[in-house]
């Protein structure tokens, strides 16, 4: 009786209070607003008193119990009341607040209405109320443009509810009743599931039927993040899942069907909202977009889809409210919503602009956003499922939503300011907008709440997604190599941060990075690995964009390329656990044939894009100008080789089993050698200390990838030996380059020179890693790229070959790094530089010995630390440490080395100058061509990329706007021709409308007397 | 007791007319006004025996109507009363010249008393003569305030009725030649007897055709949007409300259920049905008159109404007389807010006036209402005749008719929603600055029928749910 009246108060209150408000609005707009607040609080309290009772499935009158009605109800009236909150303000200054009031209140009790629905006729009702409240709220300015627009979506919205109704009308014939309760079971025909689909997918704005929702933009915010983003556009997916999820069976053609369509509907306004410039349209846009993963895990016929759907309602819903909050501050603010004319407001509206991307990286799905789980689990869905075109188009809308997202954020809160002023919103709309945005956050923590809970509403077990984690040797020396060498960066920053802006920052990201780091390398569950994986692209944003004014070009460079890689992981992921059976990563094991296959290259992708290996790389080089040289060091330089080819480790060795005569293993192979050649290329004829390093830490990972993917002993253990060394020695050598800044204020190798004199100890350091990473015995780096050429030479020549020129072409450039900035005339204007003060010097020293150390008695890291990690019977019969048994390939090492010097005492000779020592190389014929096009960017996979995304949004953009006018125009062109016709029939001429009656008459006499 | 509704409004108009000067007018309304409402209570309260206790015997020789009280019947009256009161209403609040109004009370009365006929008689010439009494009231009452325009419509109106009234004559006359008498007992007992045969099929088509131009129903509509248009205020809140629909649309009902049978005629109304309501509605989209496009929605609607009761299932039929029902309820509410808009902002041109829903808030807010009710959405009461009529439809099989109907209630709200983005959404013309809201007696049967209309829409589910059936 208790939950009953619950259920009744819930819908009744706010339905029935709604039309109080404008009375109450004549007395007292205070009163009227905080009553607006309470009618809506109250389905809140009363959907959340509810929950105990969720699973009872009691009935009254025609409202239902369940865990889906008490769910949805908890979401929408949620998501509501923070909106009305908002609404406070920023409907304040307009006319018409009474109105407002009545239908925004109205609308939510509606909502209650129809979730709580348990006969069809009652949904309906509820239905088109719901779409009676969004007209008038979308029309609330009146001119004739938003009319119009409001006029659009309720007769888009009405076309399809009159098509559903047709069905419900079918269903009662089929069944005798119109009770939900009363047709569990009842396999629907091919017919009436396509008419219910009408009313669906026009509520909820799915192709074809979507444009009313960008056009419907011209609403308040608060009208537009209710209806459009959090609430009204939920309703379809809600009675989808109620009605064939929950109640009928369906064909299974519309597992296929529905989610098709659900994916060129995620593409298509995923590419118009590339290619818009209102804030609004766009974020619109991307409802539609994101509308579509709720389909898709809906539709798929998997519970894990299922769920997710569901829970994308809520975590969608929390964001996206967010974001259109948000531009409402700003469109309030600034008076606009073009984004072109918007700029740096960051500046202005820190807050705003923070809440921002928080809710849009839960849309994106980024950890540790709630957004990641109901995206990874409609993927994981997907997946599962086994169509795989479908899942890869949504692989690749998700692209496309971090594009578009990010280029919004970038063009309104970064950059310079375009014309546009604009202040902070009140604090009572910033606070919403934060709210929400935290509360996206929040939901990681009980993330299991939900989950569980809906697993259960469909008769599930429980989905563990627990915070599992190994502490076996290879996770903890991994582990322990990136808290180590990120306490020596941070004593190192101490110093070269000192007075620079925004260093809080930059503590809390290093940080956060090794927290989520540390994680990944010891998480044992696949989904918790990909949280702390993913949950680095944040604070890789974040290092990089404190860089500096224009660092945040980089920054969004950055987080696109690895935000992508990630969601091949992502599917990966996904998919290797339905494979496996399994989501505990150490109990996978896979061959590497037919759809392990496909999972194996997955997660490659986002193993490869991490450690930087090509064609994944081209960001490192910008972040070396644009991001603090710690972040250099650290990132590219250490941990993300170490986290890169930890994983490939793992996936190749553990969870798959990479055999020598696989393709894949010379695919990595061939990657590998690329990346050695092409990166130390680059690197050779840089001019810059930092980007000449960063070319180095691209081309390093060649190394190791090669190593690796051989698959042989010798290359396993040489990668992963290679793997420490690198992160060692390349951190020492951008340190040492962060020394050279901090005393000289630049690291252009033309205004450097002779600075070995004034700084003897950072130059010591150099000279060590740079041998080191040259290859030179008897230090570290030799070590494991004799094993690594042991293994390739195993494997083919060539791939010896791209090794060994990659060696040369490493000593070549270092030689002339190091005489550059260290050795010739010192440079006039840097005569006081003197060396660095101990907490800088004291990383480079450190790490400059591990390379003499690990070097010398190598036998400590292989022996101890790597072969550990190595089961014994691919050990079996070899040993690695102590020095290389093919005494051929040492005196072939040699030759190259001494090579090296030799071109660099005649390109010295030649040019005069030690920087110009490779300039013979760099400007012979042919070469001097590709270097030119390279230093364009021409070859920049990220540059291709983003092309080839333009063309494709254009083409997503033209189908969009040609689909619109078949609605806007040609819709509306077809009735006018009827009418025109009617019109003209009716000329006013009586012996015309006399002789049809007669004509009317004969015929009936002619049909009566047949 | 039947003829009480036939000779109370005889009796009030006779007295009326004899009263004196001073008082003339004014009492001439009250009486007209009671008249209606003690219609609407008898209706309301209809004691079952109270019809047949008070026969007067020695009438029912002289005058041998044999009127009859069916369901159907009363839903008639009812609907006549109200109707008759809101035109009342509006003409007392719009016009002042005395004999003007004198004469409206009048001529209301004479179809007042035509429509009760039409609901009760039981017999096929009967009918027409009822048809013809109300029929000749309104062209008077049409043309009452002989303006040219008025003429030409009423001319239009008048033209085919005079086709409508030969065809409807004919078909009786055919009629008393295969059949012993007129009454409906006798044509319904022989009709199937000589199915076959040539003469009740004529005699069934012409009556049809007569039916259906009264009905305005496409193609036979030509002469409504004009009549509509040109009818006086007050007038066109009769006309389009009731008069048309009773002696169209709702004759045809009777002719159908208590004549013919459905078996006979239903693809015939099921196709002039669904072509009303399409052509109606399209024709709606494309006008700029409020009145116009109100009479064009009539068509529509008609259409509506036709259709159920092609579905040939007393589902059906119920279906079509809710539908009824609800039209005569919110287009006489329609037209009230027409008059409303006429007599405020000086015209119906949609393209003059413009933005006025700041200045007319109760008008605007009916409208919206009544518009709402007519385009079927919930909870009004129109929402569940059109429910109703959708699923006798689909029910009876014809699920393509259904679909007809389903959607051309899309078209119904373009063209509402086009209505209201013109008059009331629009920035105000600055030469409709002083317009005010109308008065509260032309505001009451606005407000009594659009309260009406929500009544019906949340007491019908309410009933229902609370076990009702």
């Amino acid at each position: 009786m208790k939950n009953q009246a619950l259920v009744l108060s819930a819908v009744l209150f706010p339905v029935i209070g709604a039309f109080l408000l404008p009375l109450v609005g004549i007395w007292s707009k205070q009163w009227r607003n905080w009553l607006a607040f309470g009618l809506i609080a109250l389905p809140l309290l009363a959907s959340a008193a509810l929950l105990p009772a969720a699973f009872s499935g009691a009935r009254v009158l025609c409202f239902i119990i369940d865990p889906l009605s008490v769910f949805m109800a908890l979401v929408s009236a949620l998501i509501g009341l923070i909106i009305v909150l908002y609404s406070h303000d920023y409907i304040d200054h307009y006319d018409n607040q009474n109105e407002y009031y009545l239908m925004v209140v109205l609308f939510l009790g509606s909502m209650m209405g129809l979730v709580y629905a348990n006969n069809l006729i009652a949904l309906y009702v509820f239905w088109e109320l719901t779409a009676i409240a969004s007209w008038r709220l979308i029309g609330f300015y009146r001119s004739p443009k938003e009319v119009l627009k409001a006029d659009k979506a309720f007769l888009v919205t009405a076309f399809g509810a009159l098509l559903m109704l047709l069905a419900f009308v079918g269903i009662y014939q089929a069944t005798g009743t119109l009770e939900l309760t009363g047709m569990v079971g009842l396999t629907l025909p091919v017919s009436l599931v396509a008419l219910i689909m009408a009313g669906i997918l026009t509520k909820s704005a799915t192709l074809p039927f979507h444009t009313w929702l960008p056009d419907a933009g011209v609403a308040p915010s608060p009208v537009t993040a209710l209806l459009h983003a959090a609430v009204l556009v939920k309703i379809g997916v809600y009675v989808f899942a109620r009605l064939f999820l929950a109640t009928f069976a369906v064909d299974a053609v519309w597992h296929t069907i529905i989610p098709a369509l659900a994916a060129a509907s995620a593409l298509v306004a995923a590419g118009a909202a590339l290619v818009e410039t209102d804030i609004k349209r766009i974020i619109a846009y991307s409802t539609v977009s994101q509308i579509a993963f709720i389909f898709l895990g809906l539709a798929i016929n998997n519970i894990v889809g299922v769920v997710g759907g569901l829970l994308y309602i809520l975590m969608h819903g929390l964001a996206k409210a967010g974001l259109f909050l948000s531009a409402g501050i700003i469109e309030q603010n600034t008076k606009t919503k073009d984004i072109t004319l918007m700029g740096g407001l960051i500046k202005t509206m820190p807050i705003t602009a923070i809440a921002f991307l928080a809710c849009a990286f839960s849309v994106m799905g980024i950890p540790p956003f709630g957004g990641f789980f109901s995206k990874y689990l409609v993927i994981a869905g997907a997946m599962r499922s086994g169509n795989l075109w479908i899942a890869g188009a949504f692989v690749l809308g998700a692209c496309l939503t971090i594009l578009y997202l990010l280029r919004l954020f970038v063009l309104v809160f970064l950059g310079e300011p375009r014309g546009v002023v604009a202040r902070e919103g009140t604090p009572l709309m910033v606070g919403c907008v934060a709210l929400l945005a935290f509360l996206s956050l929040a939901a990681t923590v009980v993330i299991n709440q939900p989950i569980n809970y809906l697993m259960k509403a469909f008769g599930h077990a429980d989905l563990g997604i627990g915070l599992l984690f190994r502490f076996d040797h290879f996770g903890l020396f991994t582990a322990g190599a990136i808290i180590v060498i990120a306490a020596l960066v941070t004593l190192y920053s101490l110093v070269f941060m000192q007075g620079k802006e925004s260093i809080g920052q930059f503590y809390l990201y290093l940080w956060l990075t090794v927290i989520m780091a540390v994680g990944a390398a010891l998480a044992n569950n696949l989904i918790l690995f990909l949280f702390c994986w993913e949950g680095l692209l944040l604070t890789l944003f974040g290092l990089i964009y404190i860089g500096g004014q224009h660092s945040f070009r980089t920054a969004v460079k950055a987080f696109t390329i690895v935000g992508v890689t990630d969601l091949c992981l992502m599917a990966g992921l996904a998919l290797t656990g339905f494979l496996a059976g399994t989501f505990v990563m150490g109990d996978i094991s896979l061959p590497v044939t037919g759809w392990p296959a496909l999972a194996y290259g997955l997660l490659l992708i986002g193993a490869l894009a991490k450690a930087g290996a090509m064609p994944f790389h081209s960001w490192i080089p910008d972040a070396a100008k644009d991001a603090p040289l710690p972040f250099m060091a650290f990132v590219p330089g250490a941990l993300e080789k170490l986290l890169g080819i930890y994983f490939l480790t793992r996936i190749s060795l553990e969870m798959f089993r990479l055999t020598p005569d696989s393709s894949l293993s010379y695919l990595l192979m061939i990657i590998g050698g690329a990346t050695i050649i092409l990166a130390v290329g680059m690197a050779l004829i840089q001019k810059d200390f930092k980007k000449l390093l960063s070319y180095h830490a691209i081309s390093q990972v060649g190394y190791m990838v090669l190593g690796i993917g051989t698959a042989v002993p010798a290359g396993i253990v040489g990668g992963l030996f290679h793997m420490i060394n690198n992160a060692v020695y390349k951190s020492a050598l951008f340190l040492t380059g962060g020394a050279v800044e901090k005393e000289t204020g630049t690291t252009d190798l033309n205004k450097l020179g002779g600075l070995g004199r004034q700084m003897p100890i950072t130059f010591a350091c150099f000279i060590i890693a740079a041998l080191s990473i040259s290859g030179v015995p008897p230090l570290n780096g030799f070590f494991s790229k004799e094993l690594v050429y042991d293994g390739a030479l195993e494997r083919g020549w060539i791939f010896y070959l791209l090794a060994v020129g990659g060696s040369f072409l490493t000593a070549a450039s270092f030689l002339k790094l190091g005489h550059a900035a260290f050795l010739g005339k010192p440079a006039a204007e840097h005569q006081n530089a003197k060396e660095v003060a101990w907490p800088m010097l004291l990383p480079m020293v450190g790490l400059a010995a591990v390379c003499v150390v690990f070097g010398i008695y190598n036998v400590l890291p292989v022996k101890y630390l790597i072969q550990p990690i190595l089961s014994a019977q691919l050990l079996a019969g070899h040993h690695f440490y102590g020095l290389p048994s093919n005494w051929l390939l040492i005196a072939v090492s040699a030759v190259v080395l001494l090579g090296a010097l030799l071109n660099h005492w005649y390109g010295v000779k030649k040019s005069g100058q030690g920087l110009g020592a490779v300039d013979h190389i760099h400007y012979a014929p042919g070469l001097h061509q590709a270097y030119d096009l390279a230093e364009r960017k021409i070859f920049d996979p990220y540059e291709l990329g983003l092309k080839l995304v333009n063309a494709l949004a254009w083409l997503l953009n033209k189908i969009d706007r040609l689909i619109d006018s078949l609605i806007d125009h040609w819709t509306v062109k077809v009735t006018e021709w009827g009418t025109t016709a009617v019109r003209w029939a009716h000329g006013g001429n009586i012996s015309a409308y006399v002789s049809w009656s007669l004509v009317g008459s004969l015929v009936l006499l002619w049909w009566g007397l047949r | 007791m039947t003829y009480l509704l036939l000779l109370l409004p005889l009796a009030a108009l006779v007295i009326m007319n004899l009263l004196p000067g001073r008082f003339r007018v004014r009492s001439a309304l009250l009486i007209t006004g009671a008249v209606c409402i003690i219609q609407i209570g008898l209706v309301l309260v209809h004691p079952t025996g109270f019809w047949d206790r008070l026969i007067i015997a020695q009438l029912e020789p002289v005058l041998g109507f044999n009127l009859q009280i069916t369901w159907l019947a009363l839903v008639m009256m009812a609907v006549a009363g109200l109707v008759s009161l809101a035109a009342l209403l509006v003409a007392a609040a719009l016009w002042q010249r005395e004999f003007e109004l004198l004469n409206f009370s009048s001529l209301l009365l004479i179809a007042l008393i035509g429509m009760n006929g039409i609901a009760m008689v039981n017999g096929l010439f009967q009918l027409y003569i009822f048809i013809e009494v109300t029929a000749l009231a309104t062209f008077i009452l049409i043309c009452l305030r002989r303006d040219r325009f008025a003429f030409e419509g009423v001319w239009k109106y008048l033209l085919l009725s005079v086709v409508a009234s030969v065809l409807m004559l004919t078909a009786v006359g055919l009629s008393l030649i295969f059949s012993p008498s007129s009454t409906f007992l006798a044509l319904r007992a022989t009709i199937p007897l000589a199915a076959g045969s040539f003469l009740p099929r004529a005699a069934i088509a012409l009556f049809l055709s007569g039916l259906l131009i009264k009905s305005g129903v496409v193609p036979f509509h030509g002469w409504l949007p004009d009549a509509y248009q040109a009818a006086p205020a007050p007038v066109s809140v009769l006309l389009a409300g009731v008069i048309t629909k009773a002696t169209g649309v709702f004759a045809l009902i009777r002719f159908v259920a208590e004549v013919t049978g459905p078996a006979p005629v239903y693809q015939v109304l099921l196709l002039t049905g669904a072509l009303s309501v399409v052509v109606g509605a399209l024709g709606a989209l494309g006008q700029t008159d409020v009145k116009r496009l109100l009479a064009y929605s009539s068509i529509s609607q008609v259409g509506y109404i036709i259709m159920a009761l092609g579905a040939g299932t007393t589902f059906g039929l119920i279906a079509a007389m809710f539908h009824f029902f609800n039209h005569a309820i919110f287009k006489s509410q329609l037209f009230a807010n027409a008059a409303a808009l006429e007599a405020r902002a000086g015209s119906t041109d949609l393209n003059k006036i413009s933005g006025l829903g700041g200045r007319m808030p109760v008008t605007s807010v009916t409208l919206l209402i009544g518009s709402l009710s007519t385009a079927g959405l919930p909870p009004l009461a129109g929402f569940w005749s059109k429910l109703a009529v959708i699923m006798a439809l689909w029910l009876a099989g014809q699920s393509l008719y259904a679909f007809i109907a389903a959607l051309a209630s899309v078209l119904t709200l373009a063209y509402f929603l086009f209505l209201q983005r013109k008059l009331f959404f629009n920035k105000l013309s600055p030469e409709l600055s002083g317009v005010k809201e109308a008065g509260p007696l032309l505001l009451a049967p606005a407000v009594g029928l659009a309260a009406l209309t929500v009544i019906i829409g949340l007491a019908l589910p309410v009933y229902w749910l609370l076990g009702g059936r």
